[in-house]
């Protein structure tokens, strides 16, 4: 009985304006708008003023030693005509579009399973939740040493089964393989969480209302899970998707090994491009040219796929 | 037994099974990373598969990890200060603007919170080079602050806990504030603590990336004194590139910089996993 009342009061309070303020809040307005001011001013500083020059700094020349001089379009025009940015965008779109996908499906099945109740599964969800905590810099250290050509863990049993000993960091035709492996590695159990919270949103009722009509597991999956799943699935490959946009970590790691960015930037991807532009060429506007391009790359891959959402939730 | 049965009994069974045998791969590097750390430079350079060192040295290879990089207990230390400065920084200034936000009026209020939040839009490299130049104009290149102040401010901490705080009731915060207690203290003592889950989120989001991040910190202060542990590691595995042979004490730092947040990770996982999903489906 308790209970009940105690539900039913939150209930009324939730119900209320969004605006719930006391009377001493709203005689006081000074006070709230000074509780706003230091955050404001550090995001102004940081990240509101670089804004501006971001945009701003794309269409000068500027090697930090001397004053920044304007260019106009004549980055953006050499960007277009530079085949290192143009392979560094290339790889970026890749490793996007094979890495997430596989990680997503992964995802869904393994938080399928771990969703269930069983023996053991919370020491099953630490070891695929492992990898989240871990830093990039250190899974990609161990992820060399594993795809490393002659004394790898993996090029040794590939070698047993007579697959040879593939040269995964160098060649230009096979880097992005080991590049991708810690993204999935790394980013998987993120997936499984939020797959998780998802699936256990669902209500269970739908699922036996479908057994009790003799639905097969795969209609209850394709007719249930999937559409009630939806959202949950956009959010992912949105988060995702920008995730896999911004990859610099491992590929500084990893073709340490070789050429920095790969044989020919075979390894290179959009952010590392920035980064070598920038910090190691001192070619700030056009490494802000870069950002300014991947920054345009996530904006439309990401409005294009919540368009795709509200057309498919829509249904 | 007919097919359907046959199949019933294949995935009661072959479903764990299948999960083990994932999280034991998802596992591997870590056993690998831990293993090769105590392996001798001898048992690095073999073509056959052994998993565990026949010779173990963790204290021979941390010591001779001391002697190639001196400086990395350093570095580890750097990363313990930007983390708590940056943790602890953020949710003095987010918590208190979300109070603003969720509970008083004032002029312009609407338009400000817009603003702050379109930096959501904006993905966090885009703005490497700007924030780069605005730190180096403060004279912080180089310094510890340069690689934490600038993420001291946030938006996205700041939509986290207005969300939170404009849920929660608002009867405890008034009789708080009819006994007297003033607008700070009634948002830490009252307000706060309502608001756990939140606050977990944000810690944990936090921790990670701050702990972790790689990037930032390379570029502004990748010298001596102000290097990270990530940072360390990534000279450590370039250096073993030039001469060979130290995949091990590369490993040994890995595992080194990784083994705090891991246990701190198992101790609080299911915190962990509940904060995470609540922050990824609010965000």
């Amino acid at each position: 009985m308790a209970t009940v009342v105690q539900q039913s009061k939150t209930r009324v309070i939730r119900r209320v304006s969004p605006a719930r303020v006391t009377a001493r809040h709203t005689r006081r307005p000074w006070v709230g708008f000074a509780l706003t001011v230091p955050n404001s001013v550090g995001l102004l500083i940081f990240y509101l003023i670089p804004i501006g020059i971001a945009i701003g700094l794309a269409f000068y020349r500027w090697n930090v030693f001397q004053p920044a001089e304007f260019v106009g379009l004549t980055n953006l025009r050499e960007l277009i005509r530079d085949n290192l940015f143009l392979t560094s965008l290339l790889n970026t779109i890749k490793l996007a579009v094979v890495a997430v996908p596989i990680q997503m499906s992964l995802a869904l099945f393994i938080a399928i399973g771990l969703a269930r109740k069983m023996r053991y599964s919370s020491l099953l969800r630490t070891l695929y939740f492992l990898p989240i905590v871990t830093s990039t810099v250190a899974a990609a250290a161990v992820f060399s040493w594993i795809f490393q050509t002659r004394f790898g863990i993996l090029n040794t049993v590939l070698a047993t089964v007579g697959l040879g000993r593939p040269n995964w960091l160098a060649d230009p035709s096979l880097v992005l393989i080991p590049i991708g492996t810690v993204m999935v590695w790394q980013r998987l159990g993120f997936d499984i969480i939020l797959f998780i919270a998802g699936l256990q949103a669902i209500n269970r009722s739908y699922y036996e209302a479908a057994s009790i009509d003799g639905a097969t597991r795969w209609q209850s999956f394709r007719y249930i899970t999937i559409p009630l799943l939806a959202p949950t699935i956009v959010l992912i490959l949105v988060v995702e998707t920008i995730y896999a946009f911004q990859v610099f970590d491992q590929v500084l790691i990893m073709t340490a090994d070789t050429t920095p960015g790969g044989i020919d930037g075979s390894a290179s991807t959009l952010s590392f491009y920035l980064y070598r532009s920038g910090f190691i060429s001192n070619r700030f506007g056009y490494a802000a040219a870069v950002a300014l391009a991947q920054f345009a790359l996530i904006l439309i891959v990401t409005s294009g796929q919540l368009f795709a959402q509200r057309k498919w939730v829509g249904q | 037994m007919n097919t359907s049965e046959f199949l019933r009994s294949l995935t009661r069974n072959f479903v764990p099974l299948g999960l083990l045998v994932g999280g034991l791969l998802m596992f591997f590097p870590f056993v690998w990373m831990v293993t090769t750390a105590c392996k001798p430079v001898g048992e690095l350079n073999v073509v056959d598969f052994r998993l565990l060192p026949q010779n173990w040295s963790c204290i021979d290879n941390f010591k001779e990890l001391n002697e190639a990089q001196p400086e990395f207990g350093r570095y580890m230390g750097n990363t313990a200060i930007v983390t708590f400065f940056r943790v602890f920084g953020q949710f003095l200034l987010t918590t208190t603007a979300a109070y603003g936000f969720a509970r008083y009026e004032f002029r312009f209020k609407k338009l400000l919170f817009g603003v702050l939040l379109a930096i959501l839009m904006v993905p966090y490299q885009a703005l490497v080079i700007p924030q780069f130049i605005v730190v180096r104009e403060l004279g912080l290149f180089a310094t510890l602050p340069g690689i934490f102040l600038p993420n001291v401010a946030s938006a996205f901490s700041l939509f986290l806990f207005r969300q939170a705080f404009e849920q929660l009731p608002l009867e405890v915060e008034e009789a708080a504030l009819i006994d007297g207690a003033g607008t700070l203290r009634t948002l830490y003592t009252v307000v706060v603590p309502m608001a756990q889950p939140a606050v977990i989120a944000f810690l944990i989001l936090n921790v990670i990336a701050a702990w972790n991040d790689f990037f930032w910190p390379l570029v502004i202060a990748n010298s001596p004194d102000t290097r990270v542990a990530t940072v360390g590691i990534s000279l450590l595995n370039s250096r073993n590139v030039a001469s060979g042979g130290s995949e091990n004490l590369v490993m040994m730092a890995s595992v080194l910089s990784i083994l705090p947040i891991i246990v701190v990770f198992v101790a609080l996982q299911r915190r962990f996993v509940e904060g995470l999903a609540s922050s990824g489906l609010k965000g």
